[in-house]
């Protein structure tokens, strides 16, 4: 595995998943693009010679698994390209998302091979994940919990009455990658309703906090991850820098493109400039 | 069929929960339990000292600790979530979405339901929690008589697979049932048979509805008690046999009117085979503070206050 190759399968996933939303007609095309070096990191990269999470498409019901939990549920075609790409189901799924019949939701749902746990609104994944992380503790096994946080949705009260149960009960497989975009369905975050400062937020909650200054950078999210692994008695909270919208020229930063699909003339531009990606092992971002 | 099951000593009916899920616990290694802050309250002192691996707090935070469960559920154990009165209308959104949604194995146990905790007032009287609770797709709901029915209450729950909603009051009510009555969902009982009018009712209040029918009975008027314990799934052949009998019904709930047992039964009544049907309970309205006893007797709960309106509607 070599960034180049976790690059070219971001470049990759961001088509297949704009493209879905757009056919759909719906979908938050802005934040399934935000997460997608964080959703490529787990499924793809590799630590050490180890694959960061553990799964098998074979056996979606794994009991050994390490578990991916996108709180951030309406990102959710990012995750449902990769889970194709990965086999857990036909790639063909991927056109119906969002339409009557299909087993492909509008948010995580636990029919669909790879979802391991229902996130049907914002604000209740990272007590899900506390739930399993607690559970699997108990159990005395190694699984971990990965858990990814929009920053809108750290204004919902109940990500903080989970963050003080995961720090009692002193849960250090718990992961959970804050992907700051700065942006929410009305606004800035900052204007509607402030999260900052996340770190001291986190930490005074007894999280340990590592900064992810990139968060479209394999290289540091991987690197925040091996510190994360090493991290003993505490939950540890990534925080990400991420753009809404990323690899979308026209909406990178744009908050109307947080819940829109693209316009089929949209899609096509942003295929000619991705598709040569996923055909090659170019570098597509450098360190912004 | 007896004319009357006999009403038996008191018995606090809330000390089935601690009971019940010990019992369960020894014998299902899978059963966790998740509170929030009430453990010593709702008497788990015990369960937390025989099973301290498998019993844990939340502190004051319901909704985390109903979507927590969501996490031990997938992980193959069943989780018993147990909180005080109101909780699970604190918790409504992530128990419809995170739990009856993708029809998860999950057990919710409200203790103080009603107006048995009357002295604390409004906020912690539930008196919706009925109708909040049928209203979800995938889930059950069962408000037991008696300390006894509240114990195969439990089990029951244990056995089925799928969301639960188990109503337990705050007080010591008569045993209607023997350690023998075996509770099955979607099942009433004919508690006392006869013919001029049938009374429906769950929770405490049936021992008041048994005693209230008796001094009808002294009257010379012969009223049927049905125990509706199962609200949901409801026993729709029950109440379409008690219709064919009796046509005319009382429904005795301790609980708003409007979605509580009132309502269920009268929407199978009203598609299956109308016919006149009247609700004594809360009207749209709240109770207040008071002993439970007091509240009773002011919302006409009580056995004269019973008894008043059946004769009334004989």
């Amino acid at each position: 595995m070599t960034i180049e190759y976790l690059e070219k399968k971001a470049a990759q996933i961001r088509v297949d998943a704009l493209s879905a939303i757009s056919r759909a007609g719906s979908g938050h095309s802005g934040s399934a693009m935000s997460c997608v070096e964080i959703l490529v990191s787990l499924y793809y990269a590799e630590i050490s010679g180890k694959a960061v999470a553990k799964f098998d498409s074979k056996k979606p019901q794994w009991d050994e698994q390490d578990y991916i939990i996108l709180s951030k549920g309406q990102a959710v075609p990012t995750q449902y390209a990769i889970l194709a790409d990965k086999g857990f189901f036909d790639k063909n799924e991927m056109d119906y998302l969002r339409r009557a019949n299909s087993i492909l939701q509008g948010y995580p749902n636990m029919k669909v091979p790879g979802i391991t746990v229902p996130i049907a609104s914002h604000g209740c994944g990272l007590s899900i994940a506390t739930g399993l992380a607690m559970s699997i503790k108990n159990e005395r096994l190694p699984n971990k919990v990965f858990a990814i946080l929009g920053d809108g949705e750290l204004q919902e009260g109940q990500v903080w009455a989970a963050a003080m149960a995961a720090a009692h009960y002193k849960l250090d497989n718990l992961i959970a990658f804050v992907d700051n975009d700065n942006l929410q369905m009305d606004g800035p975050v900052r204007s509607v309703m402030d999260v900052m400062p996340i770190q001291d937020k986190f930490e005074s909650f007894g999280w340990k906090v590592i900064h992810v200054w990139h968060g479209h950078d394999f290289d540091e999210i991987l690197d925040a991850l091996a510190k994360a692994f090493t991290t003993n008695r505490h939950p540890v909270c990534l925080w990400c820098h991420t753009v809404k919208g990323k690899g979308i020229e026209f909406a990178e930063g744009k908050p109307y493109y947080h819940d829109a699909p693209l316009s089929p003339e949209e899609l096509a531009e942003v295929k000619r400039k991705l598709d040569p990606i996923c055909a090659s092992n170019l570098k597509m971002f450098g360190n912004e | 069929m007896n004319d009357l099951i006999q009403i038996g000593e008191k018995v606090d009916i809330l000390k089935a929960l601690p009971e019940g899920l010990l019992n369960l616990a020894r014998r299902y290694r899978n059963l966790v339990v998740l509170h929030a802050d009430f453990g010593m309250r709702m008497g788990l002192k015990n369960f937390s000292t025989a099973f301290p691996e498998r019993c844990f707090n939340f502190g004051l935070s319901e909704e985390n600790m109903v979507s927590a469960a969501v996490g031990f559920a997938v992980r193959g154990k069943i989780p018993f979530v147990v909180g005080y009165s109101n909780f699970a209308g604190k918790a409504w959104e992530q128990i419809r979405s995170s739990v009856c949604y993708p029809n998860l194995n999950i057990k919710f146990v409200a203790a103080n339901v009603g107006i048995s905790n009357g002295e604390d007032g409004v906020g912690y009287q539930a008196t919706e929690d009925i109708g909040i609770m049928r209203v979800i797709p995938n889930m059950k709901v069962a408000s037991p008589v008696d300390y006894n029915e509240a114990m195969s209450v439990l089990h029951k729950s244990y056995m089925e697979f799928g969301p639960v909603y188990v109503r337990l009051a705050n007080c010591v009510s008569p045993l209607i049932f023997d350690d023998k009555h075996e509770f099955v969902f979607g099942k009433a009982n004919v508690l006392k048979d006869g013919d001029g009018l049938c009374v429906f009712t769950h929770g405490v209040l049936a021992s008041n509805v048994l005693e209230a029918a008796m001094i009808l009975k002294d009257e010379g008027k012969s009223v049927m008690v049905v125990n509706m314990s199962s609200i949901k799934p409801i026993d729709e052949e029950m109440i379409l046999s008690c219709s064919e009998k009796v046509g005319k019904f009382l429904v005795v709930e301790d609980n708003n009117l409007s979605g509580g047992l009132f309502s269920a039964v009268c929407e199978v009544l009203a598609e299956k085979n109308p016919a006149s049907v009247r609700g004594i309970g809360l009207k749209d309205r709240f109770a207040e503070s008071g002993g439970m006893s007091e509240l009773h007797r002011k919302y006409g709960l009580d056995v004269m206050g019973l008894a008043g309106k059946m004769r009334e509607f004989f």
